[in-house]
């Protein structure tokens, strides 16, 4: 009680002695010409105040005070319409008033804006008077402090007072709105005054949930809980509003609370504040924050104020703050601990990129500083667990300035679940307006290993694929409006494993907004120094390069790719072939989608040039069991630089193609597809006013028409297509084949091509019909069978062709069956040459290992009625007249020469039959040697011709010996001649039957020798 | 006594069959020793002198089945056009393939065939070169087989012949040079 109501109090006891003696004495002149002027004088002096009571008047046991003013200007004015006190003398004796009845009053207090420190009040201990029965009527109370008012209107109150009383109040608070409020309550006065307030109505709303307990004085305690059903921001504001305070939230915040429960303790000259709640959540900005319970602890008093309090919110995440406000200054600490990350950003509408690796708990706790107008969080550990993929730690540090945060990340670290490991490094700078939803800021990203990050994360890369390392992307953020925005994204890396290296580095932005996961735009792209080894050494690249420009969009589990740039490299090999690439630069504008959940690759559309050679279109998709691929490929002009460039490519593995020349276009255009262990492929070769040449003897001009290609493996190589395939050209030449204008018309099937229309050539002023051809490939061994015929082709065109002595004759060729499989060429049929005036048969045809280097050449060889004086003057071997009989059989030429054979050579019994002296000498030559001499000697050095009756050869190589019989004469097998029954004659007999094939040749060679 | 005559019959029974099947059909010692011969030609080591041939015993039970060892002991025919073409060829590429093999890059396999064992030190082209080098020693070195069993009239035991050959081609490699195991793992000689 302050000092101003004890004066008070005591005047009014005053007042009432000396109007229980003036009533006494029954003089109204005295209580209101002495008494009143004096009661005011004396409370004007105590109170420093002016101090007015228009009329003091006593009737019937009750003293009535009219027009009561207590005025300090400036600070305080209370004015009472009256006030009525019922006493009787006797109980003035005891201190007991029976009624007082304030009528009217009104209080208009202002607080200075630096009160001084008030007296603290003292209340005596006991009631110093008792009133049966006291109200106050139509009261009104303005307070005022600062910019901010109170208004209490209609008020009224009663009670009593003695050791022990209710009282009760009611009023409205504020103004339109003006808010009923109403409390009652209970008071002992007994060593102290302790106040009982048992309800307490706002707005009709009680707002106890037990009654508070209020100890006035020096050491006032307070003691309450307020329980509400709801709580918001409307609520508050309005009550803000009664008191004139200030509504300290955004007008676009808004928030609400169920169940509030206030507990307030005032106690030891502290207040005691504990608030719990439960749910509710913050709206502002298009956000929704809802929590499901808080509690929040207030202790001490204006200047030292300890705070504590947590807040749980979706996802099992719960917020704690505890400080120390002091000095307009809150220093403390803070933590945040989610169980789930991605269930907390589901509860404030938010969500986690699908791509990314969840979470699966955050803890982020530390120091905080703020003041009314700014907050700073320092030394912040971040420690969030991402299951498989490891653990996220980092500092984080903050402000909070100006409706500005600002946050930075120096150094997050992704350690992998074996604590030791460091997958990767972050670091973060985020500044922006949170009311605005922008946002700002620097971001670098290291990664050690990403083919270990990927794996970690439970996203693992295809095996035996390149990786890459030492990783690292920097650049720039900007979040506005759930538009996440990564532009000049600086990128370098290292490509390696898998055989592969290489650096990476460029350029490249990424944007993520709703509806879209993220974009990746590659400014520049380049892989350079691209190097690529097989494991065991024989396939490989070397001075690789790559620029890729292009646009990346990552929807849910589908990447779409529009992508181009330029590929091109030094050196490659493979296996046996090796080739320079240089300037020879692949321009390639790629589109298509990568489904992820499907491993399914879509090329779109595949545009590809080759350094200007070759153009090709594609598309393709790939995926597990099946791939297909479908387009173009075509070369405008063979002649000049592709032709050159496929010399300089394929001139390792064929030597001789620098003798190749091309000319014209070439177009190859199909498709092919592969689908569980079977595959397909179906092309069409277009050449166009082409000509293909091999050296001089070879060439192919004016190649025009389509070749279609139809291959089958596996389950798909039942497929049954057929279809007319043409080709014409303008000119072939082929050895002694030279042919005009010419078609060939094929049936092109699966694996096969059959001959649809016998083909025939001009071969030699002969003709080659092919009759049937037909190339079967039933498991990419080419098989290749042939029928042809060959009529009146002249021999003295072949021989000349083959440099062989000339020949007169024309050859004759029926080979039913040409065989081509494996390693061999076989043939069945037969060739026949009439010339030296008989018949050569050859047949059983036979060529072995014919595309090694070591060919091997079978045949059989029969001939009849050989005019010998032809023969050998063909040969030039020595004249002998005479006709022969004969076979070679199981001939094996090898390198020209042969090496096996069985041959039986016979005259026959007519006709003249002489042999001159160089072919006897010949024939000794391959027999003995030494009859040179003796032929030269004596009589005979002047006969030149000897006749014979029969010369009978029997000889065969074998196993690299030669075997020489002479059959000549019947009985003997030494008689290589037999001479004839008249002179001169001569037999020739074989003195060294064996002999080996190095003799032979030895032999051969001198007979050569003779003949020069 | 029954029993001992048994054993006796099944005895000579069991080693006329052994001695027929093993000689007659596939003269290995002879072509070991060609092999041994060819190997040395191509290595370029002088040939030695054909290893003198063990005394025949002399027992009467020796004599009995000495006509099929005696059709079994007939010269092989190594000199066909093609044997001495194909070995004259892999004579000449030798000295191309010795300095690979001296190096470890180049190593004989246990089939007798050579096999890059290691590319290392080696440019892409000079890599590309060995491949071919090694693909037409090889082939050429089947091919020869085959013309031995073909000469010799065993054409379908080209395999076998193969197979002794390997053998003479890892006993005589140098010492140094890379020789490989059943298992595939490599052993310097």
């Amino acid at each position: 009680m302050t000092r101003g109501v004890r004066i008070l109090i005591g005047l009014i006891l005053l007042v009432l002695l000396f109007a229980g003696g003036g009533l006494w004495l029954a003089a109204d002149r005295l209580l209101d010409g002495v008494v009143r002027p004096w009661l005011t004088a004396r409370a004007a002096a105590e109170l420093d105040a002016e101090v007015g009571l228009e009329k003091l008047a006593y009737a019937d046991g009750s003293l009535r005070l009219t027009d009561l003013t207590f005025v300090r200007p400036g600070e305080l004015r209370l004015e009472v319409a009256a006030i009525d006190v019922q006493f009787s003398w006797v109980g003035l004796l005891q201190r007991r008033i029976n009624e007082l009845v304030i009528r009217e009053p009104q209080l208009i207090w202002t607080a200075a804006a630096q009160e001084a420190a008030a007296e603290p009040a003292t209340w005596p201990q006991d009631a110093p008077l008792s009133i049966d029965a006291w109200r106050l009527e139509n009261g009104r109370v303005e307070l005022s402090w600062g910019d901010r008012k109170l208004l209490l209107d209609q008020l009224a109150a009663e009670g009593g007072l003695g050791r022990q009383f209710p009282y009760a109040m009611t009023a409205n608070v504020g103004i339109a709105p003006a808010v009923p409020v109403s409390l009652v309550g209970n008071a002992v006065w007994q060593d102290g005054l302790a106040l009982t307030l048992d309800e307490l109505s706002w707005d009709e709303k009680n707002l106890l949930a037990q009654p508070v307990s209020v100890t006035p004085g020096a050491d006032m305690a307070l003691g309450t809980k307020l329980t509400l059903e709801k709580l918001d921001d409307a609520q508050v504001g309005e009550l803000l509003v009664a008191l004139g305070e200030p509504v300290p939230w955004p007008a676009d915040l808004h928030w609400q609370v169920t169940a509030p429960a206030l507990e307030l303790r005032l106690r030891d000259g502290g207040l005691e504040v504990k608030l719990q709640s439960g749910a509710g959540s913050l709206q502002t900005a298009g956000q929704h924050w809802p929590w499901q319970s808080m509690t929040l602890g207030l202790q001490g008093g204006p200047d030292r104020l300890e705070l504590g309090g947590s807040v749980s919110l979706g996802g099992a995440t719960t917020m704690t703050l505890n400080g120390i406000w002091a000095d307009q200054k809150l220093n403390g600490s803070w933590s945040v601990a989610a169980e789930s990350p991605a269930a907390f950003l589901q509860s404030i509408g938010m969500a986690m990129p699908t791509a990314a690796p969840a979470p699966s708990d955050l803890k982020l706790q530390g120091l905080i500083e703020a003041d009314r107008n700014s907050a700073r969080i320092s030394k912040a550990g971040l420690v969030s667990n991402f299951g498989k993929l490891g653990t996220l730690a980092g500092d984080v540090r903050g402000e909070w300035r100006d409706q500005r945060l600002t946050l930075t990340c120096d150094r997050l670290t992704l350690t992998a679940r074996d604590g030791r490991t460091s997958l990767a490094e972050a670091a973060l700078s985020l500044a922006g307006t949170p009311a605005e939803s922008d946002w700002q800021g620097d971001w670098s990203l290291q990664v050690a290993d990403v083919t270990r990050l990927a794996l970690s994360s439970g996203y693992p890369l295809p095996t035996g694929q390149p990786g890459l390392q030492e990783l690292s992307l920097q650049g720039k953020l900007r979040l506005q409006n759930d538009r996440l925005s990564l532009p000049g994204v600086d990128l370098s890396g290292m490509l390696t494993g898998a055989g592969f290296s290489g650096l990476l580095h460029g350029r490249l932005t990424l944007q993520t907004a709703p509806g879209m996961d993220l974009a990746v735009i590659l400014e520049a792209i380049t892989l350079d120094a691209l190097e690529y080894q097989a494991e065991d050494g024989m396939a490989g690249l070397t001075g690789g390069k790559l620029d890729l420009r292009g646009r990346l969009k990552l929807d849910g589990e589908r990447v779409r790719f529009d992508l181009s740039g330029r590929a091109g490299a030094g050196e490659a090999l493979l296996d046996s072939w090796y080739g320079s690439l240089q300037g020879l630069p692949v321009n390639f504008v790629v589109k298509g989608n990568w489904l992820g959940d499907r491993q399914r690759l879509e090329l779109t559309s595949a545009d590809v040039d080759l350094a200007g050679l070759v153009n090709g279109h594609f598309s393709a998709v790939y995926a597990e069991g099946e791939t297909s691929l479908r387009g173009q490929v075509e070369v405008a002009e063979m002649q000049g630089d592709f032709q050159q460039t496929i010399q300089t490519l394929a001139g390792e593995l064929l030597p001789g193609i620098d003798q190749a020349s091309l000319r014209g276009q070439l177009m190859l255009e199909g498709a092919a597809r592969q689908r569980e262990g079977s595959w397909g492929l179906d092309l069409n070769i277009v050449p166009t006013d082409v000509t293909v040449a091999w050296g001089q003897d070879v060439r192919v001009d004016g190649l025009n028409g389509r070749l279609p290609v139809h291959l089958r493996q596996g389950a798909s190589a039942r497929d049954a297509l057929a279809e007319i395939a043409n080709l014409q050209w303008t000119r072939l030449q082929a050895g002694l084949l030279n042919s005009g204008p010419g078609r060939l018309q094929l049936q092109a099937a699966t694996n096969r091509w059959r001959l649809q229309q016998p083909l025939k050539l001009t071969v030699a002023g002969g003709e080659l019909s092919l009759t049937v051809l037909q190339l079967d490939l039933p498991n990419l061994v080419p098989q290749l069978w042939a029928s042809l015929a060959v009529e009146d082709v002249e021999l003295l065109q072949i021989s000349r062709s083959l440099d062989w002595p000339e020949m007169g004759g024309r050859l004759n060729a029926r080979l039913e069956e040409i065989r081509i499989a494996g390693a061999e060429i076989s043939t069945v049929g037969d060739a026949s040459m009439h010339v030296f005036g008989g018949d050569f048969s050859i047949n059983n045809m036979r060529v072995e290992a014919p595309f090694s280097r070591f060919p091997t050449y079978h045949a059989d060889v029969d001939f009849t009625g050989i005019d010998l004086y032809q023969l050998t003057n063909t040969f030039e071997f020595g004249e002998i007249n005479g006709i022969a009989d004969g076979y070679i059989h199981s001939l094996r030429l090898f390198d020209g020469m042969p090496s096996a054979f069985r041959a039986k050579f016979e005259t026959r019994s007519e006709g003249t039959r002489n042999i001159s002296v160089k072919a006897i000498r010949n024939l000794n030559t391959l027999s003995m040697g030494g009859l040179s001499a003796a032929l030269s000697q004596g009589i005979y050095q002047f006969i030149d011709f000897y006749r014979y009756r029969k010369i009978g050869i029997d000889c065969w190589l074998q196993n690299d010996l030669f075997h020489l019989q002479g059959t000549a004469r019947e009985g003997s097998d030494q008689h290589l001649i037999y001479g004839g029954l008249l002179p001169p004659r001569i037999d020739v007999i074989v003195s060294s039957p064996t002999i080996s094939f190095k003799e032979m040749m030895s032999r051969l060679k001198r007979i050569e020798r003779a003949d020069n | 006594m029954k029993r001992l005559i048994r054993g006796f019959g099944l005895l000579a029974i069991g080693t006329v069959i052994s001695c027929v099947t093993i000689n007659i059909y596939f003269p290995a010692e002879e072509i070991r020793g060609v092999a041994d011969r060819i190997v040395d030609e191509v290595y370029g080591e002088k040939a030695k002198p054909a290893d003198t041939p063990p005394a025949q015993p002399g027992s009467s039970f020796y004599r009995i089945f000495a006509p099929t060892i005696a059709h079994a002991a007939q010269d092989l025919n190594v000199s066909t056009p093609e044997i001495r073409a194909i070995k004259a060829d892999m004579t000449a590429r030798f000295a191309q393939l010795t300095p690979f093999l001296d190096s470890g890059q180049v190593g004989i396999t246990s089939n007798g065939l050579l096999e890059i064992r290691t590319a290392e030190g080696l440019g892409m082209k000079e890599k590309a070169e060995l491949s071919r080098l090694i693909k037409v020693e090889n082939q050429d070195r089947l091919r020869l087989y085959k013309e031995i069993a073909t000469a010799n009239e065993f054409p379908d035991k080209a395999d076998e012949v193969q197979a002794i050959f390997a053998e003479s081609w890892r006993e005589k490699a140098r010492p140094g040079w890379y020789l490989q195991g059943d298992g595939g793992s490599w052993q310097q000689k």
